[in-house]
Protein backbone atom coordinates (compact mmCIF):
# COMPACT_ATOMS: atom_id res chain seq x y z
CA UNK A 1 0.00 0.00 0.00
CA UNK A 2 1.00 3.60 -0.22
CA UNK A 3 3.43 3.56 2.65
CA UNK A 4 3.73 7.33 3.06
CA UNK A 5 4.25 8.43 6.77
CA UNK A 6 2.39 11.79 5.55
CA UNK A 7 -1.25 10.89 7.26
CA UNK A 8 0.40 9.82 10.52
CA UNK A 9 2.13 13.24 10.64
CA UNK A 10 -0.85 15.38 9.30
CA UNK A 11 -3.55 13.76 11.71
CA UNK A 12 -1.14 14.00 14.85
CA UNK A 13 -0.76 17.76 14.15
CA UNK A 14 -4.07 17.55 13.26
CA UNK A 15 -5.13 16.10 17.68
CA UNK A 16 -3.15 18.18 19.00
CA UNK A 17 -4.33 21.46 17.47
CA UNK A 18 -8.24 20.37 18.30
CA UNK A 19 -6.73 19.17 21.49
CA UNK A 20 -4.80 23.00 22.46
CA UNK A 21 -8.47 24.27 21.24
CA UNK A 22 -9.89 21.72 23.15
CA UNK A 23 -8.32 23.29 26.51
CA UNK A 24 -7.97 26.84 25.51
CA UNK A 25 -11.56 27.82 24.24
CA UNK A 26 -14.96 27.54 26.50
CA UNK A 27 -16.55 30.26 28.39
CA UNK A 28 -13.17 30.97 29.64
CA UNK A 29 -10.29 31.55 27.46
CA UNK A 30 -6.90 29.86 28.29
CA UNK A 31 -4.22 31.47 25.47
CA UNK A 32 -1.61 29.05 24.07
CA UNK A 33 1.60 30.59 26.37
CA UNK A 34 -0.38 29.79 29.36
CA UNK A 35 -1.63 26.35 28.74
CA UNK A 36 1.81 25.73 27.58
CA UNK A 37 3.42 27.12 30.79
CA UNK A 38 0.72 25.20 33.42
CA UNK A 39 1.80 21.95 31.88
CA UNK A 40 5.54 22.50 32.68
CA UNK A 41 4.49 24.14 35.98
CA UNK A 42 2.83 20.70 36.35
CA UNK A 43 5.61 18.64 35.66
CA UNK A 44 7.72 20.41 37.20
CA UNK A 45 10.11 22.01 34.71
CA UNK A 46 8.88 25.75 35.99
CA UNK A 47 7.85 27.16 39.52
CA UNK A 48 4.32 27.73 39.87
CA UNK A 49 3.09 31.03 39.21
CA UNK A 50 0.10 31.88 41.55
CA UNK A 51 -1.49 34.04 38.93
CA UNK A 52 -2.61 31.19 37.13
CA UNK A 53 -3.98 29.37 39.68
CA UNK A 54 -7.66 29.82 38.34
CA UNK A 55 -6.29 28.69 34.80
CA UNK A 56 -4.87 26.05 36.55
CA UNK A 57 -8.00 24.24 38.22
CA UNK A 58 -9.92 25.45 35.10
CA UNK A 59 -7.19 23.53 33.23
CA UNK A 60 -6.78 19.90 35.10
CA UNK A 61 -10.16 20.00 36.90
CA UNK A 62 -12.26 20.99 34.30
CA UNK A 63 -10.93 21.11 30.51
CA UNK A 64 -8.38 18.68 30.63
CA UNK A 65 -10.78 15.62 31.72
CA UNK A 66 -13.00 16.95 29.74
CA UNK A 67 -10.70 16.36 26.86
CA UNK A 68 -9.36 13.01 27.08
CA UNK A 69 -12.67 11.86 27.80
CA UNK A 70 -13.54 13.33 24.28
CA UNK A 71 -10.56 11.61 22.86
CA UNK A 72 -10.81 8.40 23.92
CA UNK A 73 -14.74 8.30 23.16
CA UNK A 74 -13.71 9.93 19.53
CA UNK A 75 -10.75 7.00 18.90
CA UNK A 76 -13.16 4.46 20.11
CA UNK A 77 -16.04 5.37 17.56
CA UNK A 78 -13.58 5.70 15.08
CA UNK A 79 -11.68 2.29 15.10
CA UNK A 80 -14.70 0.32 15.76
CA UNK A 81 -16.35 1.98 13.12
CA UNK A 82 -13.31 1.06 11.15
CA UNK A 83 -13.12 -2.89 12.29
CA UNK A 84 -16.99 -2.69 11.69
CA UNK A 85 -17.05 -1.53 7.92
CA UNK A 86 -14.29 -4.10 7.26
CA UNK A 87 -15.32 -6.94 8.82
CA UNK A 88 -18.99 -6.47 7.09
CA UNK A 89 -17.17 -5.09 4.52
CA UNK A 90 -20.27 -2.37 3.82
CA UNK A 91 -19.65 1.36 3.96
CA UNK A 92 -22.22 1.66 5.74
CA UNK A 93 -21.19 0.01 8.71
CA UNK A 94 -20.81 1.86 12.18
CA UNK A 95 -21.04 0.19 15.68
CA UNK A 96 -24.59 1.15 15.72
CA UNK A 97 -25.51 -0.53 12.44
CA UNK A 98 -25.14 -4.00 14.42
CA UNK A 99 -27.49 -3.14 17.20
CA UNK A 100 -25.05 -1.54 19.69
CA UNK A 101 -26.66 1.87 19.98
CA UNK A 102 -30.32 0.37 20.29
CA UNK A 103 -29.29 -2.28 23.02
CA UNK A 104 -26.96 0.07 25.21
CA UNK A 105 -30.61 2.51 24.49
CA UNK A 106 -32.44 -0.22 25.67
CA UNK A 107 -30.22 -1.21 29.08
CA UNK A 108 -30.03 2.65 30.31
CA UNK A 109 -33.90 2.90 29.29
CA UNK A 110 -34.39 0.14 31.57
CA UNK A 111 -32.01 1.42 34.49
CA UNK A 112 -33.50 5.00 34.45
CA UNK A 113 -37.18 3.80 33.98
CA UNK A 114 -37.11 1.29 36.60
CA UNK A 115 -34.44 1.48 39.17
CA UNK A 116 -34.81 5.28 38.96
CA UNK A 117 -31.55 6.79 40.01
CA UNK A 118 -31.38 9.70 42.28
CA UNK A 119 -28.15 9.22 43.66
CA UNK A 120 -24.55 9.47 41.97
CA UNK A 121 -23.97 6.21 42.76
CA UNK A 122 -27.83 5.14 41.20
CA UNK A 123 -26.21 7.19 38.42
CA UNK A 124 -23.61 5.02 37.55
CA UNK A 125 -26.08 1.85 37.05
CA UNK A 126 -27.25 3.75 33.84
CA UNK A 127 -23.60 3.33 32.09
CA UNK A 128 -23.21 -0.20 33.74
CA UNK A 129 -26.84 -1.45 31.88
CA UNK A 130 -26.00 0.48 28.42
CA UNK A 131 -23.01 -1.47 28.40
CA UNK A 132 -24.62 -4.84 28.79
CA UNK A 133 -27.17 -4.18 26.95
CA UNK A 134 -25.03 -3.44 24.10
CA UNK A 135 -23.37 -6.64 24.69
CA UNK A 136 -26.37 -8.57 24.86
CA UNK A 137 -27.66 -7.19 21.84
CA UNK A 138 -24.85 -7.69 19.70
CA UNK A 139 -24.12 -11.71 21.38
CA UNK A 140 -27.61 -11.96 20.36
CA UNK A 141 -27.63 -10.64 16.97
CA UNK A 142 -24.41 -13.38 16.78
CA UNK A 143 -26.28 -16.28 17.54
CA UNK A 144 -29.20 -15.07 15.35
CA UNK A 145 -26.96 -14.48 12.09
CA UNK A 146 -25.20 -17.94 12.33
CA UNK A 147 -25.98 -20.17 9.51
CA UNK A 148 -24.86 -23.42 10.37
CA UNK A 149 -21.59 -23.14 11.83
CA UNK A 150 -20.32 -20.04 9.61
CA UNK A 151 -21.64 -15.96 9.92
CA UNK A 152 -22.51 -14.80 6.52
CA UNK A 153 -21.98 -10.65 6.29
CA UNK A 154 -25.77 -10.50 5.01
CA UNK A 155 -27.04 -12.27 7.76
CA UNK A 156 -24.94 -10.63 10.16
CA UNK A 157 -26.45 -7.14 9.20
CA UNK A 158 -30.15 -8.05 8.54
CA UNK A 159 -29.66 -9.77 11.93
CA UNK A 160 -28.60 -6.32 13.73
CA UNK A 161 -30.76 -4.31 11.76
CA UNK A 162 -33.77 -6.58 12.88
CA UNK A 163 -32.42 -6.73 16.65
CA UNK A 164 -31.78 -3.05 16.73
CA UNK A 165 -35.19 -2.21 15.46
CA UNK A 166 -36.69 -4.64 18.28
CA UNK A 167 -34.64 -2.78 20.52
CA UNK A 168 -35.81 0.54 19.67
CA UNK A 169 -39.51 -0.29 19.77
CA UNK A 170 -38.45 -1.89 23.25
CA UNK A 171 -36.68 1.59 24.50
CA UNK A 172 -40.18 3.55 23.41
CA UNK A 173 -42.11 0.80 25.55
CA UNK A 174 -40.16 1.36 28.77
CA UNK A 175 -39.99 4.62 28.19
CA UNK A 176 -44.03 5.08 27.80
CA UNK A 177 -44.51 3.00 30.84
CA UNK A 178 -43.06 5.53 32.95
CA UNK A 179 -43.80 9.30 31.08
CA UNK A 180 -42.10 11.41 34.03
CA UNK A 181 -38.92 9.68 33.18
CA UNK A 182 -39.40 10.02 29.02
CA UNK A 183 -37.40 13.41 29.87
CA UNK A 184 -34.28 11.74 31.54
CA UNK A 185 -33.85 8.84 29.06
CA UNK A 186 -34.01 11.31 26.06
CA UNK A 187 -31.42 13.57 27.73
CA UNK A 188 -28.89 10.34 28.40
CA UNK A 189 -29.38 9.04 25.09
CA UNK A 190 -28.27 12.54 23.19
CA UNK A 191 -25.10 12.81 25.52
CA UNK A 192 -24.65 10.94 28.65
CA UNK A 193 -24.87 12.25 32.05
CA UNK A 194 -22.08 14.87 31.28
CA UNK A 195 -19.56 13.49 34.24
CA UNK A 196 -16.93 15.32 34.91
CA UNK A 197 -13.81 14.80 36.28
CA UNK A 198 -11.11 12.33 35.94
CA UNK A 199 -13.28 9.24 37.01
CA UNK A 200 -15.04 8.44 33.83
CA UNK A 201 -11.75 8.78 31.86
CA UNK A 202 -10.24 5.95 34.28
CA UNK A 203 -12.90 3.63 34.13
CA UNK A 204 -13.21 4.21 30.17
CA UNK A 205 -9.25 3.94 29.21
CA UNK A 206 -8.38 0.63 30.22
CA UNK A 207 -11.60 -0.87 27.86
CA UNK A 208 -10.72 1.62 25.17
CA UNK A 209 -6.68 0.40 25.49
CA UNK A 210 -7.78 -3.50 25.61
CA UNK A 211 -10.51 -2.47 22.54
CA UNK A 212 -7.99 -0.62 20.09
CA UNK A 213 -4.80 -2.94 20.95
CA UNK A 214 -7.01 -5.87 20.08
CA UNK A 215 -8.25 -4.30 16.70
CA UNK A 216 -4.90 -3.27 15.81
CA UNK A 217 -3.20 -6.64 16.38
CA UNK A 218 -6.11 -7.95 14.15
CA UNK A 219 -5.40 -5.13 11.33
CA UNK A 220 -3.67 -7.76 8.91
CA UNK A 221 -5.94 -10.32 9.12
CA UNK A 222 -8.99 -8.25 8.91
CA UNK A 223 -7.30 -7.37 5.37
CA UNK A 224 -7.42 -10.59 4.11
CA UNK A 225 -11.04 -11.19 4.92
CA UNK A 226 -11.41 -8.77 2.27
CA UNK A 227 -11.36 -11.37 -0.02
CA UNK A 228 -13.98 -13.01 1.36
CA UNK A 229 -14.70 -15.57 3.77
CA UNK A 230 -13.23 -18.39 2.12
CA UNK A 231 -10.19 -16.96 0.32
CA UNK A 232 -9.25 -15.77 3.97
CA UNK A 233 -9.84 -19.48 5.49
CA UNK A 234 -7.82 -20.68 2.15
CA UNK A 235 -4.97 -18.33 2.90
CA UNK A 236 -4.79 -20.30 6.85
CA UNK A 237 -6.90 -18.08 8.87
CA UNK A 238 -9.95 -19.07 11.57
CA UNK A 239 -12.72 -16.87 9.98
CA UNK A 240 -14.95 -17.37 12.61
CA UNK A 241 -13.00 -16.89 15.84
CA UNK A 242 -11.40 -14.09 13.61
CA UNK A 243 -14.58 -11.97 13.35
CA UNK A 244 -15.94 -13.11 16.97
CA UNK A 245 -12.34 -11.20 18.18
CA UNK A 246 -12.95 -8.39 15.72
CA UNK A 247 -17.02 -7.99 16.69
CA UNK A 248 -16.13 -8.50 20.62
CA UNK A 249 -13.61 -5.90 20.60
CA UNK A 250 -15.46 -3.41 18.16
CA UNK A 251 -18.03 -3.97 20.31
CA UNK A 252 -16.63 -3.20 23.22
CA UNK A 253 -15.02 0.12 22.36
CA UNK A 254 -18.39 1.53 20.92
CA UNK A 255 -20.30 -0.03 23.93
CA UNK A 256 -17.95 1.59 26.43
CA UNK A 257 -18.11 4.63 24.82
CA UNK A 258 -21.61 5.09 24.51
CA UNK A 259 -22.14 4.32 28.27
CA UNK A 260 -20.45 7.56 29.37
CA UNK A 261 -21.64 9.51 26.92
CA UNK A 262 -24.41 8.69 25.02
CA UNK A 263 -25.39 7.85 21.57
CA UNK A 264 -22.89 10.31 19.48
CA UNK A 265 -23.40 9.13 15.78
CA UNK A 266 -21.35 9.96 12.54
CA UNK A 267 -18.24 9.78 14.05
CA UNK A 268 -18.20 5.76 13.61
CA UNK A 269 -18.81 6.15 9.96
CA UNK A 270 -17.51 9.20 8.60
CA UNK A 271 -14.29 8.92 9.97
CA UNK A 272 -13.30 5.92 8.80
CA UNK A 273 -15.16 6.33 5.49
CA UNK A 274 -12.78 10.01 5.02
CA UNK A 275 -9.78 7.83 5.94
CA UNK A 276 -10.30 5.18 3.50
CA UNK A 277 -10.53 7.67 0.68
CA UNK A 278 -7.31 9.56 1.75
CA UNK A 279 -5.40 7.13 3.35
CA UNK A 280 -5.86 3.53 1.62
CA UNK A 281 -7.83 0.06 2.28
CA UNK A 282 -4.79 -1.12 4.63
CA UNK A 283 -6.69 -1.65 8.13
CA UNK A 284 -2.80 -1.66 9.31
CA UNK A 285 -3.25 2.21 8.68
CA UNK A 286 -6.88 2.88 8.66
CA UNK A 287 -7.61 1.56 12.47
CA UNK A 288 -4.73 3.66 14.13
CA UNK A 289 -5.53 6.62 11.66
CA UNK A 290 -9.32 6.14 12.54
CA UNK A 291 -8.70 6.39 16.05
CA UNK A 292 -7.01 9.26 15.62
CA UNK A 293 -9.41 11.06 13.48
CA UNK A 294 -12.12 10.01 15.64
CA UNK A 295 -10.58 11.83 18.33
CA UNK A 296 -9.77 15.03 16.52
CA UNK A 297 -13.31 14.94 15.23
CA UNK A 298 -15.22 14.87 18.33
CA UNK A 299 -12.51 17.08 20.38
CA UNK A 300 -13.42 19.66 17.77
CA UNK A 301 -17.33 19.28 17.95
CA UNK A 302 -17.28 19.33 21.95
CA UNK A 303 -15.06 22.59 21.77
CA UNK A 304 -17.26 24.18 19.47
CA UNK A 305 -20.13 23.09 21.62
CA UNK A 306 -18.46 24.79 24.73
CA UNK A 307 -17.61 27.24 22.69
CA UNK A 308 -20.70 28.92 21.19
CA UNK A 309 -23.63 29.98 23.22
CA UNK A 310 -26.14 29.29 20.10
CA UNK A 311 -24.76 25.71 20.77
CA UNK A 312 -24.85 25.37 25.02
CA UNK A 313 -27.88 23.18 25.01
CA UNK A 314 -26.88 21.54 21.69
CA UNK A 315 -26.03 17.63 22.51
CA UNK A 316 -22.08 16.88 21.06
CA UNK A 317 -23.74 14.22 18.71
CA UNK A 318 -25.65 16.22 17.11
CA UNK A 319 -22.65 18.69 16.43
CA UNK A 320 -20.51 16.00 15.64
CA UNK A 321 -23.11 14.99 12.66
CA UNK A 322 -23.44 18.70 11.41
CA UNK A 323 -20.23 18.72 11.05
CA UNK A 324 -19.46 15.61 9.54
CA UNK A 325 -22.08 15.13 7.07
CA UNK A 326 -20.90 17.90 4.59
CA UNK A 327 -17.76 16.85 4.55
CA UNK A 328 -18.64 13.11 3.75
CA UNK A 329 -20.84 14.39 1.18
CA UNK A 330 -18.51 16.13 -0.73
CA UNK A 331 -15.92 12.93 -0.63
CA UNK A 332 -18.91 10.76 -1.98
CA UNK A 333 -19.65 13.39 -4.59
CA UNK A 334 -15.78 13.31 -5.48
CA UNK A 335 -14.31 10.29 -5.36
CA UNK A 336 -15.18 7.92 -7.96
CA UNK A 337 -12.01 5.66 -7.21
CA UNK A 338 -12.80 2.18 -5.80
CA UNK A 339 -12.00 2.27 -2.18
CA UNK A 340 -12.89 -1.25 -0.84
CA UNK B 1 4.28 -39.45 -0.65
CA UNK B 2 0.63 -38.52 -1.96
CA UNK B 3 -0.02 -35.03 -1.83
CA UNK B 4 -3.82 -34.98 -1.94
CA UNK B 5 -5.68 -38.07 -1.66
CA UNK B 6 -9.87 -38.03 -2.19
CA UNK B 7 -11.11 -41.48 -0.96
CA UNK B 8 -14.60 -42.42 -2.12
CA UNK B 9 -16.04 -38.96 -0.62
CA UNK B 10 -19.10 -38.03 -1.83
CA UNK B 11 -20.43 -34.36 -1.13
CA UNK B 12 -22.80 -31.44 -2.17
CA UNK B 13 -24.92 -28.96 -0.72
CA UNK B 14 -28.06 -29.76 1.69
CA UNK B 15 -30.43 -30.75 -0.37
CA UNK B 16 -28.57 -30.94 -3.02
CA UNK B 17 -25.91 -34.11 -3.94
CA UNK B 18 -23.55 -33.15 -6.13
CA UNK B 19 -20.38 -36.17 -6.12
CA UNK B 20 -21.02 -39.55 -5.26
CA UNK B 21 -17.99 -42.26 -4.33
CA UNK B 22 -15.17 -39.67 -5.81
CA UNK B 23 -11.45 -41.33 -5.71
CA UNK B 24 -8.80 -39.43 -6.81
CA UNK B 25 -5.14 -38.88 -6.06
CA UNK B 26 -2.67 -35.92 -6.89
CA UNK B 27 1.13 -37.30 -6.78
CA UNK B 28 4.31 -34.84 -6.31
CA UNK B 29 4.75 -33.51 -9.71
CA UNK B 30 1.66 -33.91 -11.97
CA UNK B 31 -0.60 -32.18 -13.11
CA UNK B 32 -4.34 -33.34 -12.74
CA UNK B 33 -7.47 -31.70 -14.74
CA UNK B 34 -10.75 -31.57 -13.76
CA UNK B 35 -13.25 -31.90 -16.93
CA UNK B 36 -16.65 -31.81 -16.97
CA UNK B 37 -19.62 -29.77 -18.04
CA UNK B 38 -20.97 -26.60 -16.06
CA UNK B 39 -22.37 -27.88 -13.38
CA UNK B 40 -20.42 -30.85 -12.84
CA UNK B 41 -19.18 -30.40 -9.69
CA UNK B 42 -15.09 -29.06 -10.80
CA UNK B 43 -15.31 -26.03 -8.16
CA UNK B 44 -17.45 -28.19 -5.65
CA UNK B 45 -14.57 -30.89 -5.64
CA UNK B 46 -11.72 -28.29 -5.17
CA UNK B 47 -14.07 -26.85 -2.44
CA UNK B 48 -14.09 -29.88 -1.12
CA UNK B 49 -10.00 -30.81 -1.54
CA UNK B 50 -9.39 -27.37 0.33
CA UNK B 51 -11.53 -28.03 3.45
CA UNK B 52 -14.14 -25.53 2.36
CA UNK B 53 -16.98 -28.64 2.56
CA UNK B 54 -17.07 -31.50 4.12
CA UNK B 55 -17.74 -34.58 2.43
CA UNK B 56 -21.02 -36.71 4.01
CA UNK B 57 -18.83 -40.05 3.41
CA UNK B 58 -15.25 -40.57 2.27
CA UNK B 59 -12.10 -38.92 3.49
CA UNK B 60 -10.20 -36.11 2.13
CA UNK B 61 -6.63 -36.64 3.18
CA UNK B 62 -3.75 -34.16 2.95
CA UNK B 63 -0.12 -35.38 2.47
CA UNK B 64 -1.48 -37.94 4.59
CA UNK B 65 -3.57 -36.38 7.23
CA UNK B 66 -7.58 -35.57 7.37
CA UNK B 67 -8.04 -31.71 6.13
CA UNK B 68 -10.45 -31.98 8.57
CA UNK B 69 -7.91 -32.54 11.26
CA UNK B 70 -5.34 -30.14 10.21
CA UNK B 71 -5.51 -26.38 11.65
CA UNK B 72 -6.45 -23.63 9.34
CA UNK B 73 -2.64 -22.83 9.28
CA UNK B 74 -1.09 -26.04 8.29
CA UNK B 75 -3.97 -26.41 6.15
CA UNK B 76 -3.07 -23.17 4.03
CA UNK B 77 0.98 -24.38 4.24
CA UNK B 78 0.09 -27.67 2.26
CA UNK B 79 -2.39 -26.38 -0.18
CA UNK B 80 -3.16 -23.36 -1.90
CA UNK B 81 -5.99 -22.57 -3.83
CA UNK B 82 -6.64 -20.02 -6.78
CA UNK B 83 -10.71 -19.83 -6.68
CA UNK B 84 -12.37 -19.44 -9.74
CA UNK B 85 -13.82 -15.86 -10.87
CA UNK B 86 -12.73 -14.74 -7.20
CA UNK B 87 -14.05 -11.54 -5.27
CA UNK B 88 -11.24 -9.07 -5.09
CA UNK B 89 -11.12 -6.09 -3.12
CA UNK B 90 -10.67 -3.46 -6.06
CA UNK B 91 -8.36 -0.45 -3.64
CA UNK B 92 -5.94 -3.48 -2.52
CA UNK B 93 -2.54 -3.05 -4.06
CA UNK B 94 -0.89 -6.22 -5.75
CA UNK B 95 1.82 -6.41 -3.75
CA UNK B 96 -0.30 -6.80 -0.31
CA UNK B 97 -2.46 -8.81 -2.07
CA UNK B 98 0.59 -11.35 -2.77
CA UNK B 99 1.97 -11.15 0.84
CA UNK B 100 -1.30 -11.61 2.06
CA UNK B 101 -0.02 -15.23 0.78
CA UNK B 102 2.21 -15.20 3.95
CA UNK B 103 -0.99 -15.40 6.50
CA UNK B 104 -0.24 -18.98 7.63
CA UNK B 105 3.23 -17.77 7.96
CA UNK B 106 3.37 -14.88 10.25
CA UNK B 107 3.43 -14.40 13.86
CA UNK B 108 0.93 -12.80 16.08
CA UNK B 109 2.33 -9.07 15.64
CA UNK B 110 2.14 -10.02 12.09
CA UNK B 111 5.09 -8.81 10.87
CA UNK B 112 7.00 -10.19 7.68
CA UNK B 113 10.23 -11.87 7.98
CA UNK B 114 13.29 -12.04 5.49
CA UNK B 115 12.02 -15.71 4.64
CA UNK B 116 8.43 -14.63 3.91
CA UNK B 117 9.58 -11.59 1.70
CA UNK B 118 11.56 -13.84 -0.16
CA UNK B 119 8.93 -16.06 -0.69
CA UNK B 120 6.59 -13.38 -1.77
CA UNK B 121 9.23 -11.73 -4.69
CA UNK B 122 9.66 -15.06 -5.87
CA UNK B 123 6.07 -16.18 -6.52
CA UNK B 124 5.88 -12.44 -8.16
CA UNK B 125 8.87 -13.36 -10.45
CA UNK B 126 7.61 -16.61 -11.48
CA UNK B 127 4.14 -14.95 -12.37
CA UNK B 128 6.05 -12.03 -14.03
CA UNK B 129 3.97 -9.44 -12.05
CA UNK B 130 6.96 -7.65 -10.41
CA UNK B 131 6.29 -4.61 -12.34
CA UNK B 132 2.23 -4.13 -11.40
CA UNK B 133 3.50 -4.13 -7.57
CA UNK B 134 1.72 -0.90 -6.57
CA UNK B 135 -0.87 -0.95 -8.68
CA UNK B 136 -4.23 -1.54 -7.57
CA UNK B 137 -6.49 -4.82 -8.49
CA UNK B 138 -9.46 -3.05 -9.97
CA UNK B 139 -6.96 -1.58 -12.42
CA UNK B 140 -5.75 -4.31 -13.87
CA UNK B 141 -7.21 -6.77 -16.58
CA UNK B 142 -8.24 -10.38 -15.89
CA UNK B 143 -5.60 -11.90 -17.30
CA UNK B 144 -3.26 -9.90 -14.83
CA UNK B 145 -5.08 -10.31 -11.57
CA UNK B 146 -5.52 -13.91 -12.74
CA UNK B 147 -1.43 -13.96 -12.13
CA UNK B 148 -1.39 -12.05 -9.07
CA UNK B 149 -3.84 -14.67 -7.41
CA UNK B 150 -1.39 -17.15 -8.41
CA UNK B 151 0.98 -15.75 -7.01
CA UNK B 152 -0.30 -14.82 -4.00
CA UNK B 153 -0.75 -19.05 -3.99
CA UNK B 154 2.82 -19.74 -4.73
CA UNK B 155 3.65 -17.56 -1.57
CA UNK B 156 1.94 -19.72 0.37
CA UNK B 157 4.76 -22.25 -0.50
CA UNK B 158 2.00 -25.51 -0.65
CA UNK B 159 3.06 -28.61 -2.51
CA UNK B 160 -0.36 -28.98 -3.53
CA UNK B 161 -1.84 -25.77 -5.84
CA UNK B 162 -5.37 -26.23 -6.41
CA UNK B 163 -6.46 -23.67 -9.23
CA UNK B 164 -10.24 -23.15 -10.75
CA UNK B 165 -10.52 -22.67 -14.14
CA UNK B 166 -7.79 -20.13 -13.51
CA UNK B 167 -7.28 -19.53 -17.32
CA UNK B 168 -11.14 -18.63 -18.38
CA UNK B 169 -11.80 -14.98 -19.77
CA UNK B 170 -7.75 -15.12 -20.99
CA UNK B 171 -6.10 -14.52 -24.27
CA UNK B 172 -4.16 -17.16 -26.18
CA UNK B 173 -0.87 -15.30 -24.55
CA UNK B 174 -1.79 -15.58 -21.29
CA UNK B 175 -3.04 -18.65 -21.31
CA UNK B 176 -0.27 -20.07 -22.80
CA UNK B 177 1.64 -18.30 -19.90
CA UNK B 178 -0.14 -19.62 -16.98
CA UNK B 179 -0.57 -23.03 -18.21
CA UNK B 180 3.22 -23.55 -18.96
CA UNK B 181 4.02 -21.83 -15.42
CA UNK B 182 1.46 -24.27 -13.68
CA UNK B 183 3.42 -27.09 -15.46
CA UNK B 184 6.76 -25.67 -14.60
CA UNK B 185 5.93 -25.72 -11.10
CA UNK B 186 4.30 -29.11 -11.43
CA UNK B 187 7.58 -30.83 -13.45
CA UNK B 188 10.74 -28.91 -12.30
CA UNK B 189 9.64 -27.83 -8.65
CA UNK B 190 7.47 -31.04 -7.81
CA UNK B 191 4.12 -29.51 -6.71
CA UNK B 192 1.08 -31.42 -7.39
CA UNK B 193 -1.59 -29.50 -9.07
CA UNK B 194 -5.12 -30.07 -9.34
CA UNK B 195 -6.45 -27.91 -11.92
CA UNK B 196 -10.14 -27.23 -13.45
CA UNK B 197 -10.39 -26.79 -16.94
CA UNK B 198 -13.37 -25.77 -19.26
CA UNK B 199 -11.23 -25.79 -22.43
CA UNK B 200 -10.78 -29.96 -22.98
CA UNK B 201 -7.82 -29.60 -25.54
CA UNK B 202 -6.24 -27.27 -23.22
CA UNK B 203 -6.70 -30.42 -20.72
CA UNK B 204 -5.46 -32.33 -23.45
CA UNK B 205 -2.58 -30.60 -24.13
CA UNK B 206 -1.33 -29.78 -20.02
CA UNK B 207 -2.15 -31.93 -18.08
CA UNK B 208 -0.32 -35.18 -17.24
CA UNK B 209 -3.67 -37.15 -16.68
CA UNK B 210 -7.54 -35.65 -16.57
CA UNK B 211 -10.27 -36.43 -14.29
CA UNK B 212 -13.87 -36.55 -16.26
CA UNK B 213 -16.55 -35.51 -13.68
CA UNK B 214 -20.15 -35.76 -15.15
CA UNK B 215 -23.98 -36.37 -13.87
CA UNK B 216 -22.98 -36.95 -10.04
CA UNK B 217 -19.85 -39.12 -10.57
CA UNK B 218 -16.13 -39.56 -11.63
CA UNK B 219 -16.73 -40.79 -15.30
CA UNK B 220 -13.04 -41.19 -16.32
CA UNK B 221 -9.51 -41.35 -15.49
CA UNK B 222 -6.20 -41.28 -16.85
CA UNK B 223 -3.23 -39.73 -19.04
CA UNK B 224 -5.37 -37.46 -21.67
CA UNK B 225 -5.55 -40.02 -24.72
CA UNK B 226 -6.47 -42.87 -22.49
CA UNK B 227 -9.43 -40.72 -20.62
CA UNK B 228 -10.61 -38.80 -23.76
CA UNK B 229 -12.53 -40.74 -25.71
CA UNK B 230 -15.21 -39.91 -28.16
CA UNK B 231 -17.13 -42.38 -26.72
CA UNK B 232 -16.65 -40.95 -23.08
CA UNK B 233 -17.02 -37.13 -24.06
CA UNK B 234 -20.24 -37.70 -25.98
CA UNK B 235 -22.06 -39.09 -23.19
CA UNK B 236 -20.60 -36.82 -20.67
CA UNK B 237 -21.81 -33.68 -22.27
CA UNK B 238 -24.84 -35.05 -24.66
CA UNK B 239 -23.58 -33.88 -27.73
CA UNK B 240 -21.43 -35.69 -30.61
CA UNK B 241 -17.73 -35.37 -30.08
CA UNK B 242 -14.80 -36.10 -32.40
CA UNK B 243 -11.83 -36.32 -31.79
CA UNK B 244 -8.33 -36.13 -34.39
CA UNK B 245 -4.69 -36.20 -33.77
CA UNK B 246 -2.70 -33.02 -34.19
CA UNK B 247 0.06 -34.04 -36.96
CA UNK B 248 2.63 -31.87 -35.21
CA UNK B 249 2.39 -32.69 -31.81
CA UNK B 250 0.04 -35.86 -31.64
CA UNK B 251 -1.90 -34.27 -28.92
CA UNK B 252 -5.82 -34.87 -29.60
CA UNK B 253 -8.03 -32.16 -30.86
CA UNK B 254 -11.15 -32.11 -29.27
CA UNK B 255 -14.44 -30.33 -30.91
CA UNK B 256 -18.34 -31.30 -30.95
CA UNK B 257 -19.95 -32.10 -34.23
CA UNK B 258 -22.41 -31.00 -35.65
CA UNK B 259 -25.66 -33.40 -35.27
N1 LIG C 1 -23.18 -22.80 -2.67
C1 LIG C 1 -23.97 -23.70 -3.31
N2 LIG C 1 -25.13 -24.10 -2.75
C2 LIG C 1 -25.91 -25.00 -3.38
N3 LIG C 1 -25.63 -25.55 -4.55
C3 LIG C 1 -24.50 -25.19 -5.16
C4 LIG C 1 -23.61 -24.24 -4.58
N4 LIG C 1 -22.57 -24.06 -5.41
C5 LIG C 1 -22.80 -24.86 -6.47
N5 LIG C 1 -23.95 -25.56 -6.33
C6 LIG C 1 -24.49 -26.54 -7.25
O1 LIG C 1 -23.62 -27.64 -7.27
C7 LIG C 1 -23.46 -28.13 -8.57
C8 LIG C 1 -22.00 -28.17 -8.95
O2 LIG C 1 -21.53 -26.85 -9.04
P1 LIG C 1 -20.02 -26.50 -9.34
O3 LIG C 1 -19.85 -25.07 -9.16
O4 LIG C 1 -19.14 -27.41 -8.56
O5 LIG C 1 -19.91 -26.87 -10.88
P2 LIG C 1 -18.68 -26.69 -11.86
O6 LIG C 1 -18.38 -28.01 -12.42
O7 LIG C 1 -17.59 -25.97 -11.20
O8 LIG C 1 -19.34 -25.77 -12.98
P3 LIG C 1 -18.68 -24.64 -13.90
O9 LIG C 1 -18.02 -25.34 -15.01
O10 LIG C 1 -19.85 -23.85 -14.38
O11 LIG C 1 -17.75 -23.84 -13.05
C9 LIG C 1 -24.30 -27.25 -9.47
O12 LIG C 1 -25.52 -27.93 -9.71
C10 LIG C 1 -24.54 -26.02 -8.67
O13 LIG C 1 -25.81 -25.50 -8.96
MG1 LIG D 1 -16.74 -24.07 -11.39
Amino acid sequence: MNRSRAPYTWLVLALTCALGASLGLGSEWVSPVDLARLVLQAIGLESVDPTLEQDRIILWSLRMPRAALMALVGASLGSSGAAYQGLLRNPLADPYLIGVAPGAALGAAIAIVFLGPTTTLGYMTVPACAFVGALVTVAVVYRMARVGNSTPVTTLILAGVAVGAFASAATSFVMLLREDQIGRVIYFLWGGFGLGGWQPVLALSPYVCAAVGTLILFARPLNALQFGDEQASQLGLDVERLKLVLIAAATLAAAAAVALTGIIGFVGLIVPHVLRVLAGPDHRRLIPFSALGGATLLLMADTLQRSLPILSRTPVGVVTAVLGAPLFLVLLRRNQKANW
Amino acid sequence: MTLLRIDSATFGYPGRPVLKDVTLEVQPGEVVALIGPNGAGKSTLLRAASGMLRPSTGRILVEGDEIASLTCRERARRIAVVPQAAHVPEAFEVLETARLGRTAYLGWLGRESEEDEAAVRDAMRRTQTQGLESRRLGELSGGERQLVLIARALAQKARCLLLDEPTAHLDLRHETTILKLINQLAHEDGLGVLIALHDLNLAARHADRVALLARGRLRGLGPPDQALTEETLSEAYDVPVKIFRDPSTGSPVIFAASR
